[in-house]
């Protein structure tokens, strides 16, 4: 793959320009991550040496008291509440959406029916109708049905999405058709089919769509922000966005929450990372 | 399984009779894909698509999350285009999209690049600047306030060490804007890395061979071969790109709330405030109707100007 365009004329000349590209990757990654390193040193410092100057890396006299108060005394515990509501809502998105999207995907594919291409033109226009549009009325149609300040508010919306389906349809479209053929004739049921035979190929994509559902379900903003009210039925994130201004506590406490809340998409997208990379070519079509 | 591999090639016989026989079974068979279909198309057009019109509709009327909502005609409209703060949130949305889209395509399609080429880590490097993209917004920005944070922050540290003198990032309004797109710039441009780079692994090697044997070198090639062939990841990524940044919200939530005296302020945030805090329901629609509008147009351009008939 080295010098894949080619052209550099000596041996000598393309090892300087690696040597170089390399440092120049290196400085661009240590540029991504050294903010990142930051919050986990604020979490690490005790609040009244923390705004010192110039600013270190690494704190001086390190300490868990942020972790110990954050988890376990702050308002009762109301850290490890929201911490359940995330992983709670975040579930059962994840695996009410990779259901449902896995079925649509497959009938989009593979199923001829009335309606089939306005149907999905339609789907794929509302990936650009901004979120401030549908807010209003999305919020009124959940207060109607008697949602406000319930978890189904997160999770219904959440079952389906234009990027699933569509991410699915994409993948389950390059599967051979003729499998499908094969076991009608042999008497199996389309829901049979469905399960034992699309669901199984469909792994790759689906363990993609699972980790993008994941990290997009776990760090959502605006739509909890505004149906989840109460302090004890908030997200990781909602919390720690209102909870500096409300009660007024420290930046340290607030960078602990965050390495907290950061640490289980980490752990995640270390062991998932070919599926994410393979996950965004589907996304994209390519 | 054995004796289907000859009945998959012929076609099921019609019953040469009736197209109305063949009619109704495909009625019938819709309707059972349509039952299947149905929970997620209530949630996409219960939550998306019904909302949209529902929106287009308030956009014409007066009035608050509850109670009536008046038919008002065009006022709204007349209103928003007389309305300072919406157009100077209206400018401000434009000015983080001109700013942000044009650097961070062309900084991803360089880095891209770069990882590409080399021989070695691509996967490592590649894991490192999508990084930023799976922590939550409003994460990434508490960490970036304490980055441009005047007093204490690091970024005014090594400002300081080549004489400039500290700039108060975000209580400044006419660097506010900059210090959110700085933000944005670094959370999101991991995501265009790695479209561009899928795109550079399906450009067939021969086309390069061919190139180097007619004595192209390094980077007229990257100029007059790999840029052309990337033109549909290109149009991908400007419309994406395009569309998020017109939404930007959390951001200006938990940076500047808008601030100072709306120097900050995006569409999105506005129509929020008009909508949650001043229960001005009617009002908040049709700003959001604007945006969507923009949103709407921008996209169809780019996908007509970057429609590619290339293949490869």
């Amino acid at each position: 793959m080295s010098a894949t365009f080619g052209g550099i004329r000596s041996r000598r000349d393309s090892m300087l320009w690696q040597a170089l590209f390399y440092l120049i990757m290196i400085g661009i990654s240590v540029a991504t991550v050294v903010p990142f390193l930051f919050m986990a040193s604020t979490s690490f410092t005790e609040s009244f040496t923390m705004m010192t100057y110039p600013p270190t890396l690494i704190p001086k006299n390190p300490s868990f008291d942020n972790y110990y108060e954050i988890m376990f005394t702050f308002q009762d515990g109301l850290f490890g509440r929201w911490f359940f509501n995330t992983l709670f809502t975040t579930g059962m998105i994840t695996v009410g959406g990779l259901f449902l999207n896995t079925l649509s995907g497959y009938i989009f594919a593979k199923k001829e029916f009335y309606g089939k291409d306005i149907i999905f033109s339609l789907i794929l226009a509302t990936l650009m109708v901004p979120g401030a549009v549908t807010l209003i009325p999305t919020f009124q149609i959940i207060n109607m049905l008697g949602l406000f300040n319930t978890y189904w508010a997160l999770i219904i919306p959440g079952l389906s999405s234009a990027f699933g389906i569509f991410m699915m349809r994409q993948f389950i479209s390059s599967l051979p058709t003729e499998l499908i053929e094969v076991s009608k004739i042999d008497g199996a049921s389309e829901l049979r089919i469905f399960w034992s035979i699309i669901i199984p190929l469909s792994t790759p994509a689906m363990a993609a769509l699972g980790i993008f559902t994941v990290i997009n379900t776990w760090n959502a903003f605006l739509w909890p922000l505004v149906v989840l009210r109460s302090n004890t039925m908030r997200t990781l994130v909602v919390g720690l966005a209102t909870v500096q201004s409300e009660f007024n506590i420290n930046y340290g406490l607030v960078m602990a929450g965050s390495v907290l809340t950061v640490l289980p998409m980490l752990i995640l997208y270390i062991l998932f990372q070919p599926y994410f990379v393979e996950g965004l070519r589907m996304g994209y079509g390519k | 399984m054995s004796l289907t591999s000859t009945a998959q090639s012929t076609p099921r016989p019609l019953p040469v009779a009736s197209k109305r026989r063949h009619f109704s079974r495909k009625l019938r068979e819709s309707l059972f894909w349509y039952l299947l279909l149905s929970p997620s198309l209530i949630v996409i057009f219960g939550f998306s698509i019904v909302p949209m019109f529902w929106s287009i509709y308030y956009s014409f009327t007066r009035g608050g999350m509850l109670g009536d909502h008046p038919f008002v005609g065009f006022q709204n409209y007349i209103k928003a285009f007389q309305h300072p703060i919406f157009l100077q949130t209206l400018r401000n949305t434009f000015q983080y999209a001109i700013l942000t889209v044009p650097i961070v395509i062309v900084l991803s399609l360089v880095v891209a690049i770069i990882i590409f080429q080399l021989p070695k880590f691509q996967g490592f490097f590649r894991g490192t600047v999508y990084f930023p993209l799976i922590t939550p917004v409003v994460i990434a920005a508490n960490i970036w306030a304490y980055i441009v944070n005047r007093d204490f922050g690091p970024l005014n540290a090594i400002l300081k060490l080549v004489g400039i003198t500290p700039i108060d990032w975000l209580g400044n309004p006419s660097w506010a804007i900059p210090a959110i797109v700085m933000m944005e710039i670094w959370r999101g441009f991991g995501f265009y890395v790695i479209i561009f780079f899928a795109a550079l692994q399906s450009i067939p090697k021969e086309i390069y061979e061919a190139a180097r044997i007619d004595g192209a070198l390094g980077l007229r090639i990257i100029w007059s071969i790999t840029i052309p062939l990337l033109r549909s990841a290109l149009g991908f990524c400007f419309i994406m790109a395009t569309i998020f940044n017109f939404q930007l919200f959390d951001a200006v939530y938990v940076l500047t709330r808008g601030g100072p005296a709306w120097k900050t302020s995006t569409v999105s945030w506005y129509v929020y405030l008009q909508a949650f805090e001043s229960d001005n329901v009617g009002f908040a629609s049709t700003m959001g109707v604007v945006l969507l509008l923009i949103i709407l147009t921008l996209s169809l351009v780019q996908l007509r100007f970057f429609r590619s008939d290339i293949e490869y």
